[in-house]
């Protein structure tokens, strides 16, 4: 469950062309609607059940695709072994399930996979992931609960099956298009607007695969939003739950590289309103949904990792976020202090939230053009030569510097904010500084810290710098 | 005269035929200015695990191809060990394979963390890829925290994507817009073990059969390449 409702694979996900619209005639447009139209197909498709589910070899070979698939992701190390966290989610997921035999060829597994993006996907095997970046977001047990319902809905409806074959019915009707552009380009005089209009509709084939694709995921996301808040229910969570997630989905805090229409606010927002008049109907106001530091308790290792991750993408607003939740938690520790700080510095001089103009449909396309175009230290260069970036950044750095401090305080033989700080003194140019807490560093560290040789190269290098800034010129005494 | 037409038609049909069923590699490369002037060497390198991500394109639709994917992989690393070696170039990444790092889930994290710093830094560049020259691109000193940069001059990072086209997609190609054939591009990066630089781009574009035997595909291009870049003692020696 994403914004959108739509699972993405998140190794493929950038493979999903952003949903622009090309072509500026209306005839074009009012073709590709029509295409649009004419395949998707009405919610009524959708079985009640598996048991009228019939394996045929596409199924099959999709299956054996998706084991596959499954290994790879433990093979390649994004599945997160945090056992608390693993057992964690893994028994909320059985929760759910309750004693209800699992459909045909289906056997429920519940992970966590290490991908900041705010995402959860299942496959059609039972093997259920909830990103690191949505595990990060959510607040209780019941939010997290109603991602699994809704996702677990995906498998026993079948979707990922029926998803597959009829997109595959859609390729060849695209085929055939380019098929019939390509023979009347053949024939200008008697097809022209013909071939111009299949010759942008398969310009756009992938577009237009991905829009009816979002189509029939709409149909299916209800479909799972309906079971999943009723299996919420029966399991004994409280239904409420599942608007209150949709409204966390909404956070809008980075660039995401996928942007797509059903995932704009009028979409989720309804998909909030309807579970929400669902849960009213439900009731069960009382039943349980966890609180914050029980799920704190179990999932912190998972949001520490993603808070890290998170620094390393370039969403360090997020970081800022999520790292601001561990310390209203637990003010005193010093490891969520020192993350805090490492958000802020690594934010330098962008802003804590993103501006309205930021938030907005052009805010967004610039932010994507930035994010394409530019490195990271190449937008921070940029952010400085705008109105207000330096002293945005000076007074990132003022906090950071503050929350370091603070960390030592907390635990003085501590030896990851000695590092932050060295980070950030660096940063600003007090060489001396920085040397100074290096130094703290490495001989706190343990002698195995993985960052030990970064550290001391970095001693080696500014020692080289003072050295030769502080040494005579020849022929000079 | 008709002999020497149906000849000249037979001809035709089979360079053209050939030419489609053999492998046809072009490459191009990008080197950062402080390689190209012998400030830095590559001598010793640790090659990260390769990614090598193959897809079925068939008339129904895109479909994974993760088994072959991972066999691809395992190839595409070994083209590029073999071609560093013929060159003189000694691999220091031991321990640090695909096999290696399921057994070892800190260093895998070390691993997947500067591989995503990588991903992160292609989304630049390999739509500017001539900006290597401008010293543009780097991962930052975070490449030290893996153990095998402390003696290795760069790490190597390799990607290959594919497309395979099923034989009915060829058979429609071939009706609708001309020939078609099975795609591949593979990126073999270099960066500098110390700094993070990227000094070396080199991209492989690659039209035929590429996924069984990845040595005939890439090998030649790839040692030549290698050279053009300066990669090896030798190439230090010239500098």
């Amino acid at each position: 469950m994403n914004r959108s409702g739509l699972a993405v694979l998140p190794r493929y996900a950038h493979k999903v062309p952003a949903m622009r619209a090309k072509g500026s005639t209306h005839f074009l447009l009012l073709t590709c609607f029509l295409l649009f139209v004419a395949s998707r197909p009405s919610a009524q498709t959708l079985p009640n059940n598996a048991a009228n589910f019939q394996f045929t070899q596409v199924d099959l070979t999709l299956l054996e695709e998706v084991n596959e698939f499954d290994k790879q992701l433990a093979k390649k190390g994004l599945v997160l072994k945090d056992p608390i966290a693993a057992a964690y989610v893994q028994s909320v997921g059985e929760k759910l399930l309750g004693d209800q035999p699992p459909p045909e060829r289906v056997d429920f597994r519940f992970r966590v996979l290490r991908d900041p993006t705010i995402n959860a996907f299942a496959l059609p095997n039972g093997s259920i992931y909830v990103d690191s970046g949505l595990i990060a977001l959510l607040n209780n047990e019941g939010e997290l609960a109603s991602v699994l319902a809704h996702e677990i809905t995906h498998v026993t409806n079948r979707h990922t099956y029926l998803f597959n074959r009829s997109n595959r019915k859609k390729m060849v009707m695209i085929e055939v298009l380019q098929a019939v552009a390509a023979a009347s380009s053949i024939f200008p005089a008697g097809a022209v607007a013909a071939g111009v209009a299949v010759a942008a509709a398969s310009s756009i084939g992938e577009l237009l695969i991905v829009t009816t694709i979002f189509g029939y995921s709409q149909d299916m996301e209800r479909d799972a939003d309906r079971s999943g808040i009723e299996r919420m229910y029966q399991a004994g969570y409280d239904p409420h739950s599942m608007p209150l997630t949709f409204e966390l989905l909404d956070e809008r805090l980075e660039y995401e590289p996928f942007e797509g229409f059903y995932r704009s606010h009028p979409k989720l927002k309804e998909r909030e309103a309807t579970t929400q008049e669902m849960a009213e109907k439900l009731g069960g106001r009382g039943l349980a949904k966890g609180t914050e530091s029980e799920y704190l308790d179990n999932t912190v290792a998972v949001i520490c990792t993603n808070i890290r991750v998170d620094l390393d993408n370039r969403r360090a607003r997020t970081a800022l976020a999520r790292s601001k939740k561990l310390t209203a938690w637990q003010p005193k520790e010093a490891a969520y202090i020192v993350l805090e700080a490492d958000s802020y510095r690594v934010l330098a001089a962008k802003t804590p939230i993103p501006s309205q103009d930021e938030i907005d449909k052009h805010g967004q396309a610039e932010h994507r053009k930035r994010y394409f175009k530019l490195t990271e230290d190449e937008e921070q260069k940029e952010l400085l030569t705008k109105d207000g970036g330096s002293a945005q950044r000076s007074a990132n750095f003022e906090k950071a510097e503050k929350f370091y401090l603070s960390a030592m305080e907390a635990a003085p033989r501590f030896a990851d904010p000695h590092r932050g700080l060295g980070f950030l003194y660096q940063q600003e140019g007090k060489n001396d500084d920085a040397m100074r807490e290096y130094r703290l560093y490495l001989a706190m560290a343990p002698p195995d810290a993985f960052d030990r040789l970064r550290v001391e190269r970095r001693i080696v290098a500014l020692d080289l710098k003072s050295t030769s800034a502080t040494a005579p010129e020849p022929n000079k005494p | 005269m008709r002999l020497t037409r149906r000849f000249a038609f037979a001809m035709l049909f089979t360079v053209l035929s050939s030419a489609m069923l053999l492998a046809v590699t072009a490459a191009k490369s990008y080197t950062n200015p402080k390689l190209a002037a012998g400030e830095v060497s590559v001598t010793r390198v640790c090659v990260m695990p390769a990614e090598g991500e193959l897809q079925k394109v068939g008339m129904k639709g895109t479909e994974g191809m993760t088994k072959e994917s991972e066999e691809w992989s395992a190839q595409l690393q070994s083209v590029v060990e073999n071609g560093l070696k013929e060159i003189g170039v000694t691999i220091t990444s031991t321990g640090m394979s695909a096999a290696d790092l399921e057994t070892n889930d800190e260093l895998r994290q070390l691993a997947l963390e500067i591989q995503q710093k990588y991903d992160s830094v292609a989304t630049q560049m390999d739509r500017h890829a001539k900006d290597v020259k401008k010293s543009r691109y780097t991962l930052g000193d975070e490449v030290a925290t893996l153990p095998c940069s402390a003696n290795s001059d760069s790490l190597v990072f390799i990607h290959g994507q594919g497309n395979v086209l099923t034989g009915g997609k060829k058979a429609f190609g071939y009706l609708v817009t001309g020939p078609s054939q099975s795609t591949a591009t593979l990126h073999v990066t270099f960066v500098d073990a110390k700094s993070g630089d990227v000094l070396a781009y080199a991209l492989f574009l690659n039209e035929g059969k590429f996924e069984h035997d990845s040595q005939a595909a890439y090998g030649k291009k790839l040692g030549k390449e290698l050279r053009k870049i300066g990669i090896g003692p030798k190439a230090m020696a010239k500098n």
